[in-house]
């Protein structure tokens, strides 16, 4: 193994499906992601020498459990926290271990499931109770005052950011119908066969105001596999490789806090401040690309009002304006900047954004079938600041 | 802050005795922050440190137990087993102190009346189910 500048994905994959209750367990959605991801690259599963994940149990599978059940013998193994935020730290943490030598081609993988499906089997085990936590929940929940889960707490937030810039339930609503349009044209896309107008979208009622079921993520369950190796060993292999052009890790700061919130807009123990007071993104000049390059952006979509934050924190457009600007452009297929192709986790499935990456790849390939974009630069964003650009290779 | 007794068992606070003198004011009708010996910094929530020069040393410092309300909510559907599904549509949020740090807390509201962004209103004293209570804000409507 010797060390590398440049890291690149060869393979990319999911689970065989997507759905709310797949009657299969984490390891078995886990084994068939990484099957799939092999095949992908046309490579045997001996040449994995890495592994990398995120959930582990109970909602996934630990590291040393799928090691035992998948026969793997890796040399280098990462596992991060049983969250949904980790997918750019996960695929950086595997490029800088091919890139340093550590692992010759590290799987990130990691499986996400629903408490519909296969967290049914596992009793109340889970990631519950961060809310009682003396700071709260990472999303802003406060559990003793009725502030219970992630999407009560981001209600908060899209709510904060429509008080102070004039954005409505419309804006909102103009989200959840672009993703699930996008959703229609992805084959394993959980709702690819559920369309949706802006009146479908009223006519569900009001969970916790100002979100309605469309604003949420949906619950489901699946599995992905990336497989990332050095783009010398990438050349060698089936597919052409894609490049990990950028990396730009989590913000966490007290004015980062609130998960679904970007910095400064007041939602959590921080004051409000203006936007440009913060330190802006780096991935761009780490990538060696100017924004103006970027052909697709895949952003963390727990929550249609995400979207609004990745475009203010991301310099797409100024603060307070980011409803106006998905008015004015929008972003579906033939938008000037094309948003979640997949459907994200409002109308893909939820897999942790790990779907989104799979999805980057597949449009640098050219196999995005009825979705393909026109794709030479992507990016992945998400409101708490975490990114990665993904090119073709030179 | 005056007692205000809830229709619904509430969920308790989980308390380190590191952060209970802040639990056990509230049990006093008191919203007692601590203020950082070394730096100054009053904190929110109450910690073994200050956030900003990580000196263990404070002293207590009393708030004038009210606050403006900066941005609410309106739960309309409480998550599976959630000890508040009884209380829906309930409206929590997040209110400025007068020292202007910002803390969470649920609107106690009896009436349907719609409270303005920038009302002031007084913190009380609700019981929960566990060893401490909690604090809230208690609507004019609430007696």
């Amino acid at each position: 193994m010797s060390p590398s500048t440049v890291a690149c994905i060869v393979g990319a994959a999911t689970s065989d499906s997507l759905g709310f209750d797949l009657g299969k367990s984490a390891l078995t959605l886990q084994a068939e992601a990484l099957r799939n991801a092999l095949q992908d690259a046309g490579i045997e599963k001996h040449l994995v020498d890495g592994l990398a994940t995120s959930h582990g149990a109970p909602r996934g599978v630990d590291y040393d459990e799928f090691v035992l059940f998948a026969g793997l013998d890796v040399q280098w193994v990462t596992q991060l926290w049983s969250h949904g935020r980790w997918a750019a730290t996960t695929v950086a943490s595997a490029a800088l271990a091919v890139m340093a030598g550590l692992a010759s081609c590290v799987a990130v993988i990691d499986t996400t499931t629903s408490a519909r499906g296969y967290a049914r089997h596992r009793g109340r085990e889970s990631a519950e109770g961060e809310g009682f936590r003396d700071g709260g929940g990472g999303h802003g929940e406060w559990n003793v005052h009725g502030i219970e889960t992630p999407g009560e707490a981001t209600a908060l937030v899209a709510q904060r950011y429509m008080d102070k810039y004039g954005a409505t339930t419309d804006d909102l609503g103009a989200i959840a119908v672009t993703s699930r349009a996008h959703a229609q044209r992805n084959p394993m896309a959980v709702m690819r066969d559920k369309e949706m107008t802006l009146d479908d979208y009223y006519r569900e009622p009001v969970q916790v105001e100002p979100f309605r079921r469309a604003d949420f993520c949906l619950s489901s369950e699946g599995a992905t596999c990336l497989l990332v190796t050095t783009l010398e060993r990438a050349r060698e292999m089936r597919k052409a490789p894609i490049v990990i052009a950028g990396m730009e890790g989590i913000r966490a700061s007290r004015d980062d806090h609130i998960m679904f919130a970007r910095p400064g807009l007041g939602v959590g123990l921080q004051e409000e401040r203006s936007l440009n007071q913060f330190k802006p993104p780096r991935i761009y000049e780490r990538a060696g690309r100017s924004r103006d390059e970027i052909d697709g952006l895949y952003v963390y979509d727990s929550f249609t009002s995400n979207l609004w934050m990745v475009l203010e924190r991301f310099g797409f457009c100024n603060e307070g304006e980011a409803a106006g600007y998905i008015n004015q452009f929008g972003f579906d297929l033939t938008s000037k900047v094309p948003i979640n192709t997949n459907g994200g986790l409002l109308s893909e499935g939820f897999l942790s954004g790990y779907g989104h990456l799979v999805e980057m790849t597949r449009q640098l390939r050219g196999e995005a079938g009825d979705r393909q974009i026109n794709a030479e630069v992507l990016q992945w964003a998400t409101p708490r600041g975490d990114s990665l650009i993904f090119t073709k290779a030179a | 802050m005056k007692v205000v007794a809830s229709p619904t068992t509430l969920p308790g606070p989980a308390v380190h005795p590191e952060a209970a003198p802040f639990w056990d004011a509230i049990a006093q009708g008191d919203f007692v922050l601590q203020r950082c010996t070394n730096c100054e910094t009053v904190r929110f929530p109450p910690a073994s440190i200050c956030w900003r020069c990580l000196s263990p040393t404070f002293v207590p410092s009393p708030v004038s137990p009210r606050g403006i309300l900066v941005t609410a909510i309106v739960v309309h559907r409480a998550p599976p087993g959630s000890p508040f599904s009884s209380l829906v549509p309930y409206r929590t949020g997040l209110f400025s102190l007068e020292n202007g740090l910002r803390v969470p807390g649920r609107i106690v509201c009896d009436c349907d009346q719609i409270i303005p962004l920038g009302s002031e209103l007084a913190m009380c004293h609700l019981k929960s189910d566990a060893e401490h209570d909690i604090y809230g804000f208690a609507h004019t409507c609430v007696h």
